[in-house]
């Protein structure tokens, strides 16, 4: 029997595809990497990504699984062939259990789906990716993300408590458990966390949840030298403020935010930043204060708190969106993501920020920056044409010495969006000897290489 | 489709738009939605062979525009996919459903393939006047909702509006679905300027849409917009009611009128607002061609609508007659803003 008549015994006809049409969807996420499945399966139950695996390994063919095909280094992207597990039908919220602070999740929940459901209850899952509204569980936790809120409550890995995973093997294992602290064995949540993949395929997640804070306020400060907006980040700090966001945008981010929505109308100037602070109304009241009197010091103008949910959810919503609205600011020009994700030191901020400065004026590119600067982590956004091959070529090289930028400043080259195959070579210059440890790791869980191969610069 | 290669390449795949599309939320697949169709008609533009595939996924949007309002980066997945039809039927990939449309349109004049009068409805003697405003009934209307169409009328003949004498399809089922429309157009748009008309009305959502496009030379109104300006001169009670509006994406998202039949409603009745409305609105399946080439995927969708329906309601109304026939279908208490107009008025 050939392996799409297996397939579809194992899901049901209606639920496996190798129509071209549909195979060439699959063969790109949102990265500029590109690689073509031989077939797609819509699995439904673990029962039946096992069986898929098994049948894999039988035949030594890749898996890659795929949330929604949000990922920025091309981690869900076939680049051996092979099939593409599509786990976006496994998307239930299986338990809710507020008094053991926790919820267990199928991995194609989309993130901004799970909040939704939590709120009712006064909890949330903090961890906040500006893809809220289309990133799956699965696809978060498979690399590592986490978005605006990390500068206060950590990324993805503080919050998974248990993963089951189908093995390469096609066995199914519990990594961890309900307890809120284990000191029983090796960390298999924490290696799965983040392994994209390349281990196993994650099909249930049991994750802590936090209670929602009673209070929020944003403080919004325009700076006329980027930088200064770079030196405030950490001064706020030093004051022994934690703030559960702060976002930093520069000129360009700015410019394209305000195309994306007028009514924001963001001053014309060189960076903003957008501090969030939680808590109970008192703190959140004085916290607020503290940070905008510390964004003054340090030469910021126009410094504002904005207090009522409408108008920090439309900050927010804009925010969020602002990587791909870089494409609004000339219509000839695409977004690429590419180089997006590096993250370094807070004290090293200012220093990063010169660096893409240089660099986009070395390569006559246009380079947006915005990021989470709470937590170092800053994004960088380049649009070219893309079908000229010339462009490419002076984004790829801006891309590389951004990366050997960070890496230089102690920093890493991806904060939250993961390796996939976009970042592969940087692995050993950014990890020397524990990379060797991972290839071992990898040999030793998945000896024929059939799980996601060709990523995290394993190979 | 090399010259739609602007517009396609504003797509980052960002994926914002899965978690919006009708036909996406249902089949699941990602052909099935605004970024898969993006890349199909990239694949057209870059000279790909169509396969089945390639024209299912094509053939299946609804046209919502749902997609076009979630871009973060302005894409307008919508545009291209029509585009995409176009180019699919003038390369001979036209489907079964297209030819029957077609075929209908031929030979009756209307989407249904009805052989019957148009204006068997029209019991009025008077089907000219000379206000130069005129009603343009649409097929649905016409022949399937015939209340609805009397209903409407029954109000705007107090106006002096007249009605043409011989109106056939807007050409809005041909248009959607990648086909010429041009002969219809031309056709309907003597008839207005022999009639004297400077302004069209429509209780349709998809020919509203049409003649805003297609019908330049015209004032296009929906009936909802002529009704609200007009209020205070029709003589209405208030109903003991409470429903809810379900805002056609065609007048809705891609026109923005949102506040004309809101207006109206409340005048008469009291309003709840849907779990999501207006720029949010959920699709309800019919359009684009869906509900006769994919039913099935049409009431998957309808079916999904019914979970925005809030509780507690009499009715749901919406001005639109396909958006009522695709919900009422699947067991929505549906109605006309027409007909709730015409419960309200005084004997």
């Amino acid at each position: 029997m050939d392996i799409f008549t297996r397939l579809q015994d194992i899901v049901t006809s209606s639920r496996v595809s190798n129509d071209p049409a549909e195979l060439y969807c699959y063969s790109s996420d949102a990265s500029y990497i590109k690689g073509t499945p031989d077939y797609v399966v819509m699995p439904r139950t673990t029962a039946e990504v096992s069986d898929i695996v098994e049948l894999a390994q039988e035949n030594r063919i890749p898996v890659v699984a795929r949330g929604a095909g949000t990922g920025l280094a091309g981690g869900a992207v076939p680049l051996c062939g092979g099939i593409v597990l599509d786990m976006s039908r496994m998307n239930r919220i299986l338990e809710i259990d507020i008094r053991n602070l926790q919820v267990l999740v199928e991995p194609g929940l989309v993130h901004a789906d799970l909040n939704r459901a939590l709120e009712p209850y006064g909890f949330f899952f903090p961890p906040d990716p500006g893809s809220s509204e289309m990133c799956t569980m699965g696809g978060l936790i498979a690399n590592r993300g986490s978005g605006m809120r990390s500068v206060k409550y950590g990324t993805v890995t503080d919050y998974v408590l248990d993963l089951e995973v189908v093995m390469p093997d096609g066995a199914v294992i519990r990594t961890g458990g309900m307890v809120m602290k284990s000191a029983s064995g090796y960390d298999l949540t924490s290696l799965m966390v983040g392994s994209e993949g390349t281990l196993g395929i994650i099909t249930l997640a049991r994750l802590k949840i936090h209670p929602l804070p009673e209070a929020r306020a944003a403080v919004l400060a325009h700076f006329n030298d980027l930088e200064a907006a770079g030196r405030t980040v950490p001064a706020i700090m030093e004051k022994g403020i934690m703030p559960s966001a702060c976002e930093l945008m520069d000129s360009t981010t700015i410019k394209a935010v305000n195309m994306y929505d007028a009514n924001l109308a963001i001053p014309d100037c060189e960076a903003m930043l957008l501090i969030e602070v939680d808590g109970s109304p008192c703190s959140v009241e004085s916290g607020a204060a503290r940070v905008a009197g510390c964004c003054r010091e340090l030469g910021a103008f126009n410094v504002t708190i904005a207090f009522s949910e409408a108008e920090m959810k439309e900050l927010w919503a804009a925010r969020r969106l602002a990587g791909a609205a870089v494409t609004r600011l000339n219509p000839g020009r695409t977004r690429v993501y590419i180089g997006e994700d590096v993250a370094v030191p807070l004290s090293a901020i200012p220093e990063m920020l010169r660096e893409i400065r240089n660099i986009s004026k070395r390569h006559g590119l246009t380079i947006m920056t915005y990021g989470h600067a709470g937590d170092g982590n800053l994004h960088t956004g380049m649009a070219i044409d893309t079908r000229d091959r010339e462009q490419w070529e002076v984004l790829k090289k801006a891309a590389d010495d951004i990366h050997r930028a960070a890496l230089r400043l102690h920093g890493t080259v991806s904060g939250e969006h993961g390796i996939g195959s976009a970042r592969g070579i940087y692995m050993n210059q950014e990890h020397g000897g524990a990379l060797n440890v991972m290839v071992s790791i990898k040999r030793a869980l998945d000896p024929h290489n059939i799980m996601n191969p060709l990523k995290v610069g394993l190979e | 489709m090399r010259e739609y290669l602007g517009e396609i390449v504003k797509c980052v795949r960002c994926g914002r738009c899965r978690t919006v599309c009708p036909t996406q939320q249902v089949q699941g697949w990602e052909s099935a939605g605004a970024r898969g169709r993006m890349q199909m008609a990239m694949g057209m533009a870059s000279g790909v062979e169509p396969t089945t595939g390639m024209v299912t996924s094509i053939m299946t949007c609804t046209t919502c525009q749902q997609c076009v309002s979630a871009c973060p980066s302005g894409a307008n997945p919508q545009q291209v996919t029509r585009a995409a039809r176009r180019k699919l039927v003038d390369l001979g990939y036209a489907t079964s459903h297209q030819r029957e449309m077609q075929g209908r349109i031929n030979n009756t004049g209307n989407s249904l393939g009805d052989g019957s009068a148009r204006t068997a409805w029209v019991t009025t003697s008077q089907v000219t006047g000379d206000s130069g405003y005129v009603y343009f009934a649409g097929c649905l209307a016409s022949y399937r909702y015939q209340s609805t169409a009397k209903a409407i009328y029954g109000i705007l003949e107090k106006f002096g509006v007249g009605l043409l004498k011989n109106e056939q399809c807007c050409g809005s089922p041909l248009l959607r679905m990648g086909l010429d429309a041009s002969d219809l157009i031309e056709h309907n748009s003597r008839q207005f300027k022999e009639a004297g008309a400077h302004t069209i009305i429509v209780g349709c959502a998809g020919c509203y849409s049409m003649f805003r496009e297609q019908y330049r030379d015209f004032e296009i109104l929906h009936f909802s917009e002529f009704l609200a300006s007009r209020l205070d001169e029709l003589p209405l009670d208030q109903l003991d009611l409470r429903v809810t509006y379900h805002d056609p994406c065609h007048l809705g998202r891609t026109y923005g009128i949102y506040d004309a039949p809101r207006k109206v409603i409340e005048k008469v009745c009291s309003l709840v607002e849907m779990k999501a409305s207006k720029e949010n609105a959920s699709c309800c399946g019919g359009g684009g061609g869906v509900r006769i080439g994919y039913p099935e995927l049409s009431g998957s969708i309808a079916e999904k609508l019914k979970d925005n329906i809030p509780g507690g309601v009499n009715y749901a109304v919406t001005s639109c007659p396909l958006c009522s026939r695709n919900m009422s279908d699947i067991g929505i208490n549906v109605l006309d803003l027409a007909e709730l107009v015409l419960m309200a008025m005084k004997e």
